[in-house]
């Protein structure tokens, strides 16, 4: 760990923005040390692999300030996973080098987050006005000036846009994640960390919705890729006795409760539970996952559609 | 306390099986959901359009006005001062408990509260802040929870029953599986039967889980909720929050992880009713944008 503090250099923002100054050395938090820092909230920065922390408080004699947080990952997925947990607000271009799609930086109501290679961007106006609005922004720029810009995390753009014949990818509802804390912020799943996610697990999270229909008309879809294919067993061992073995799951002709671990190696199986169909595919060290299928039928074209 | 790893499924959830799954002996019928007899409950919702200003500054007059009306209508007194000589005695030590974290409670309410409570009778040295571990809590007598309206990241909802979670005197104890357990804190010995009054702050919640504020999900609800049933007042705060977050997305948006900590503090901790069927609304003032 201290080979890699020592080797994430301190950006140095601008000393000065509008009418705000900043302070001429950064609060620096180290992993350890994040829920000093903000409490519970650490967890969601430890989960995306967090290196350190440097925060600045830019102040003005008239206006409120404005706080800059810079969190050096260990990946620019990391990065990207921490601003695709969230995809409102209003693309804002920091970089002109930077790609079109998917956005890197999103403004609203004060609040700045960017992605900038292994870097990820917090820049708040406690009280927006439209020269904190363009102090945020100025800072987010000169931060992310002649940085790298990697492209999204490959599991996040393997996926098909269309499954199913008529379900279409939320691409404001895509999530890159490695932890059972995050996921079970989108979508949850249980309390225990039934996937087996960690720092060395990569995962994404979709929702695909039918064109045209209404609110329920969904399927939510989860790869996860493990280190080994042996964790990727284990996890949908697991899976099944905590999920599935906790009640009675309906076969629909795919394979019982009781065969998910050793059948889903080999093919598609699904099961009926409270909220629809799901399913579960392996394969080598991935493992698919759609769950509110409405049939069968769908949660195996589904899995059948998104493969490695 | 907190030892046992929960286990709870998106699958209990659903089933309404939360308290079987954490474990807790109750009664439960065939399907595994908890039987228990009727509890119903009272809460009041004050709001006033004048609470807060355009830059959300709180106008401490109408705040005033709107703690005496919630403490008449939760206690059913004539007057707000009779209500408050009610909830406390000038013998109690009054502990207030304040949020100070993501969306920490406006300090104008916990002047206000401390004003009433003194001009009730207690002396004002012994009113205090509450906030903190067990021996915070241990020598008050009664206790005001302050909350802020909340979402939050890891629980769902943040709001009450969350509020006590240092009382735990290890509150990591109650992080990731084991929030679903936060009701218990309300049955230890040194929180038992102190908790006169629930007053939550809602004069600007927070209704996306943060885990840091983000101002995007916070607005000018300008109310306050109150209640001597904690569940009761929560499970308004959340109707509150999901109603808001549907109308921001204009699709459902539920909670997610869903608030199991409600659920078990009714179902396993019998502390209240999570029930919408068994809670009375008592609304009072603007009504623009009410959401309940």
């Amino acid at each position: 760990m201290s080979l890699i503090l020592a080797s994430a250099v301190s950006i140095a923002p601008p000393v000065r923005v509008g009418a705000w100054s900043r302070p001429e050395s950064p609060q620096v938090v180290a992993p350890a040390d994040i829920f000093g820092y903000m409490d519970g909230a650490g967890e969601l920065y430890l989960a995306y692999r967090l290196v350190r922390l440097e925060a600045y408080e830019y102040t003005a004699e008239e206006e409120d300030p404005i706080l800059l947080e810079l969190y050096r990952l260990e990946s620019s997925d990391d990065g990207y996973g921490l601003l695709s947990s969230d995809w409102g607000g209003e693309p804002v271009a920091l970089d002109s080098a930077w790609p079109a799609t998917p956005p890197r930086a999103l403004y609203g109501a004060g609040l700045l987050r960017a992605w900038s290679d292994d870097l990820y961007l917090r820049v708040l106006a406690t009280t927006e006005t439209a020269a904190s609005r363009a102090a945020v922004i100025e800072l987010g720029r000169a931060v992310v000036a002649g940085r790298p810009s990697p492209p999204p995390p490959e599991l996040a753009t393997a996926l098909p846009e269309t499954v199913a014949g008529s379900y279409q990818l939320r691409i404001d509802r895509v999530t890159f994640l490695r932890s059972h804390l995050v996921l079970n912020s989108i979508y949850f799943l249980g309390t225990a960390n039934l996937l087996g996610l960690s720092r060395t697990t990569e995962a994404v999270a979709a929702s695909y919705a039918r064109a045209g229909a209404e609110g329920s008309a969904r399927l939510r879809v989860f790869v996860v890729r493990y280190p080994t294919e042996d964790a990727a067993h284990e996890a949908l061992a697991q899976l099944r006795e905590g999920y599935l073995h906790r009640f009675d799951a309906t076969d629909a002709g795919g394979g019982s409760a009781d065969e998910w671990p050793e059948a889903a190696a080999h093919r598609t199986v699904t099961s009926r539970v409270e909220d629809g169909w799901m399913g579960c595919r392996i394969d080598g060290r991935q493992l698919v996952l759609v769950f509110e299928a409405p049939d069968a039928v769908t949660a195996n074209a589904v899995l059948g559609k998104v493969r490695p | 306390m907190g030892k046992r790893q929960a286990n709870v499924t998106r699958r209990d959830f659903m089933r309404g099986t939360v308290g079987a799954a954490i474990g807790v002996s109750m009664a439960h019928d065939r399907a595994g959901a908890t039987t228990r007899a009727p509890r119903p409950a009272r809460v009041v919702l004050v709001r006033d359009e004048q609470a807060l200003d355009a830059r959300h500054a709180v106008n401490t007059v109408a705040l005033t006005r709107m703690l005496g009306e919630l403490a008449t209508r939760v206690t059913g007194e004539p007057t707000a001062a009779d209500a408050w000589h009610s909830l406390v005695r000038p013998e109690d030590v009054v502990g207030l408990v304040a949020t100070d974290h993501l969306n920490p409670t406006h300090p104008e309410l916990i002047d206000a509260v401390r004003t009433a409570v003194v001009a009730a009778g207690v002396p004002a040295q012994r009113v205090r802040m509450a906030q903190g571990g067990p021996d915070a809590v241990r020598p008050c007598t009664a206790l005001i929870a302050l909350p802020a309206l909340k979402a939050h990241w890891l629980t769902g909802i943040g709001t009450v029953l969350k509020n006590y979670i240092t009382y735990s005197g290890a509150p990591s104890k109650y992080h990731d599986a084991n929030n679903v357990k936060l009701g218990e804190i309300w049955q230890l010995p040194i929180v038992k039967g102190k908790t006169r009054l629930v007053v939550v702050d809602a004069l600007r919640p927070l209704c996306d889980k943060g885990p840091q504020p983000d101002p995007r999900y916070m607005w000018d609800y300008r109310g306050l909720l109150g209640g001597t049933d904690p569940v009761a007042v929560e499970t308004v705060c959340l109707r509150i929050i999901t109603e808001k977050r549907q109308a921001l997305r204009g699709e459902p948006w539920p909670l997610s992880p869903p608030p199991l900590c409600v659920t078990a503090a009714d179902e396993t901790y019998g502390l209240g009713t999570s029930r919408w069927s068994e809670i009375t609304l008592d609304r009072v003032g603007w009504t623009q944008d009410a959401l309940v």
